[in-house]
């Protein structure tokens, strides 16, 4: 049986490595609780989840995170919790299904892939259409995959703003009668330039960084699910 | 600031504030003695635009006697439509009129700089008989109304835009020059690298050995070139206006009032400020935002992420004591941070795309408005420019871009000079490099920038 002061020092240290930016050290943090008798159901519910949910915390209150921070939650994230899962005991249930890609004429794809990251590690199953995305495809991606989520990324003003980005997914969701099923989140610079830029290009939801990203669209498919 | 309603904004004084250009503030090449070719253009007068995202600059030369009579230097107005260029396309291709007006506020500008200069040096505006204008890209497809939809196809990223003065008449006319007057735009070379690049290596010199070179042009939109002795490779990458004049609380243009150079003074952790001008400073420019960066970096109090040391808290580093104090906020460095890590990886996938590792490099040219103030050992330190290299390899140029297009204007007509960089030139897109993602994450850490990876078999 292990205590909760041992719980308490892998995450202060697993913290630490991942404001550092520092993923040896994460993954050595992780590989010593698990030989020390640490489950990896706790390993992913107590220590990696926790940091991302920290991570926000800190992005929200105060400027003090970095890109390089961002991405780096994130891929440490995604790698810990796809070598964790297949030692659950019981397979976790998926908490939504998501496809994302980079709006048509966008190649950016930096973004996407903190939000990725983050997502799988919340178990979010997720299909990543690539860049520069038609909006047919990602409403047809969506509908295939069962996706109850579209997220769209847009670096540039106008692929946030042109009518085949967020607006033409709209607008084809409408025509299908899919608007119920299938929700829009955006995510990109212009749109953390402008906060109401998202309700103009008639998103569902948008948010200012990939790791906060990932949290958003968690919120949303457990709304559209229940 | 983000309006929460209908906003009425009221331009109290339109008139853009225009001001000499000193003579250290570009880089003078010196002119061919002997003209080479046909020339058309013997007398007269002839004026040389550098129309920059930032900045315009022009300067104005006696064609017959070979020399410089005047110059000047102002914002671009079109700075009202966006600070990058992207914003500014955008705002064009909303339709034909929107473009129009963006067209015609830079050629107002440019007409408004060329009458500042003519009047300022007492010179016959009849006798103008040639303007020559370089720019990047998108600067030069908005000025010509042409080809500024297609750069927003990425599928034209890799192609030659088109930027062809269709009515110079209306241009020389509108200018208050006389009608035969030629109006020439120095094509671009494709994508988003533009002619001031090719007039960057025309000016700097650096395909004319067999010595492997690299130029970097530092700006809001910067372009690289690398020289391997048989071909020029070239790129554009957006660092974003960090350096320029926004994006960071208190970036200003290196002009009057700009800190340039901030050293630390002593182990009290305060800085000793040079400004431009002797005045009270207004704010940091490019070079100095590398100089205060790479000194906290190594005394400890900024870590290699990003993040300030504990002991500074969260209030950031007092750099100028002033109305209101300069201080360097996390939000700062993370606009810093971004603007090197696109400039280094874009430099490192070129090297690697054209087989030429750092360590090969005999000569590396930096250019660009903040370039002729930057501490190259400080720039290295925090991975702004290749980390490998002995610092007397490097030369600072100032705005080569407007050196190269004085060139142009004593050149043969038609641009043979230029025509034969087209030739040996070879574009890299960066959006379409697989590697670049990974380069940026790597580059966005305040450290030196690492040898280039060559792969084996890779095009040498």
């Amino acid at each position: 049986m292990i205590d909760e002061s041992m719980v308490e020092e892998t995450i202060r240290h697993y913290n630490e490595a991942i404001f550092d930016t520092d993923r040896d050290r994460a993954l050595e943090m992780v590989h010593q609780a698990l030989e020390r008798g640490m489950t990896p159901e706790d390993i992913v519910f107590k220590v990696v989840l926790p940091a991302m949910d920290q991570m926000i915390k800190s992005i929200s209150e105060a400027f003090d995170t970095s890109l390089a921070q961002h991405y780096m939650t994130a891929q440490i994230a995604d790698s810990v919790v796809a070598e964790m899962i297949p030692k659950f005991k019981q397979a976790p249930q998926v908490a939504g299904r998501v496809v994302i890609g980079s709006a048509e004429g966008d190649l950016h794809s930096l973004g996407k892939r903190i939000v990725i990251g983050c997502m799988r590690a919340r178990m979010i199953e997720v299909t990543d259409l690539g860049v520069n995305v038609p909006p047919e495809r990602f409403v047809d991606e969506a509908v295939a995959h069962g996706a109850s989520i579209i997220g769209i990324s847009a670096m540039m003003v106008h692929t946030a703003r042109g009518s085949n980005g967020s607006l033409g997914v709209r607008r084809i969701l409408k025509e299908r009668g899919l608007e119920d099923r299938i929700k829009i989140v955006v995510g990109g610079a212009p749109y953390r330039f402008d906060h109401e830029l998202y309700k103009t290009v008639q998103a569902d939801a948008w948010a200012e960084d990939g790791v906060t990203a990932a949290g958003v669209i968690a919120e949303l498919a457990e709304e559209v699910r229940t | 600031m983000t309006p929460v309603g209908d906003v009425t904004v009221e331009i109290v004084d339109a008139a853009i504030a225009w001001r000499d250009l000193r003579e250290d503030e570009y880089t003078p090449v010196p002119l061919p003695s002997e003209p080479r070719g046909i020339r058309t253009s013997s007398a007269g007068l002839g004026v040389a635009v550098d129309l920059g995202t930032t900045e315009i600059r022009v300067t104005v030369w006696d064609l017959s006697r070979r020399r410089g009579l005047g110059g000047c230097l102002g914002p671009n107005p079109q700075s009202t439509f966006g600070a990058d260029v992207l914003s500014r396309l955008g705002t064009a291709s909303w339709t034909g009129e929107d473009a129009a007006g963006v067209g015609r506020v830079a050629r107002d500008a440019i007409g408004d700089a060329i009458d500042y200069v003519l009047l300022r040096e007492h010179l016959d505006r009849s006798e103008v008989c040639r303007v020559v204008i370089v720019g990047n890209s998108a600067m030069l497809a908005l000025l010509t109304e042409c080809g500024y939809d297609a750069l927003l196809e990425p599928d034209n990223w890799a192609r030659e835009i088109d930027c062809h003065v269709s009515d110079a008449r209306a241009w020389v006319r509108a200018w208050g020059l006389p009608e035969s007057a030629r109006v020439e735009v120095a094509r671009p070379l494709a994508g988003f690298v533009g002619s001031d690049l090719l007039a960057d290596v025309l000016a700097t010199g650096m395909i004319e050995g067999t010595g492997k070179t690299l130029l970097l042009d530092l700006g809001t939109n910067t372009e690289i070139a690398v020289w391997d002795g048989t071909v020029l490779w070239v790129t554009s990458t957006p660092g974003g206006p960090a350096f320029e004049s926004c994006g960071t609380d208190f970036g200003v243009p290196a002009e009057a009032g700009a800190v340039y150079r901030a050293m630390p003074r002593d182990a009290s952790g305060t800085f000793a400020c040079d400004v431009i001008g002797g005045e009270a400073p207004r704010g940091l420019c490019g070079s100095a935002l590398v100089d205060v960066v790479a000194s906290l970096v190594r005394d400890g109090r900024l870590k290699r992420t990003g993040n300030f040391a504990p002991e500074v808290g969260d209030d950031g580093v007092v750099v100028a004591e002033g109305e209101p104090d300069l201080v360097l906020r996390r939000r700062d460095v993370d606009a810093f941070q971004r603007a090197k890590a696109a400039i280094g990886a874009g430099t490192q996938c070129l090297l690697e795309e054209a087989g030429v590792p750092q360590s090969a490099l005999e000569r590396v040219y930096v250019c660009g408005a903040f370039g002729r103030f930057l501490d190259v050992a400080n720039a290295q330190q925090v991975g702004l420019l290749p980390g490998t290299l002995s610092p007397d390899r490097f030369g600072l140029w100032g705005n080569a871009a407007l050196a190269g297009c004085e060139l142009l204007l004593f050149a043969p007509e038609g641009g043979a000079a230029v025509e034969r960089l087209r030739t040996r030139a070879r574009l890299l897109n960066l959006a379409q490099v697989p590697a670049f993602d990974d380069r940026f994450v790597e580059n966005l850490y305040l450290e030196p920038a690492g040898e280039t990876r060559i792969t084996e078999g890779e095009p040498a």
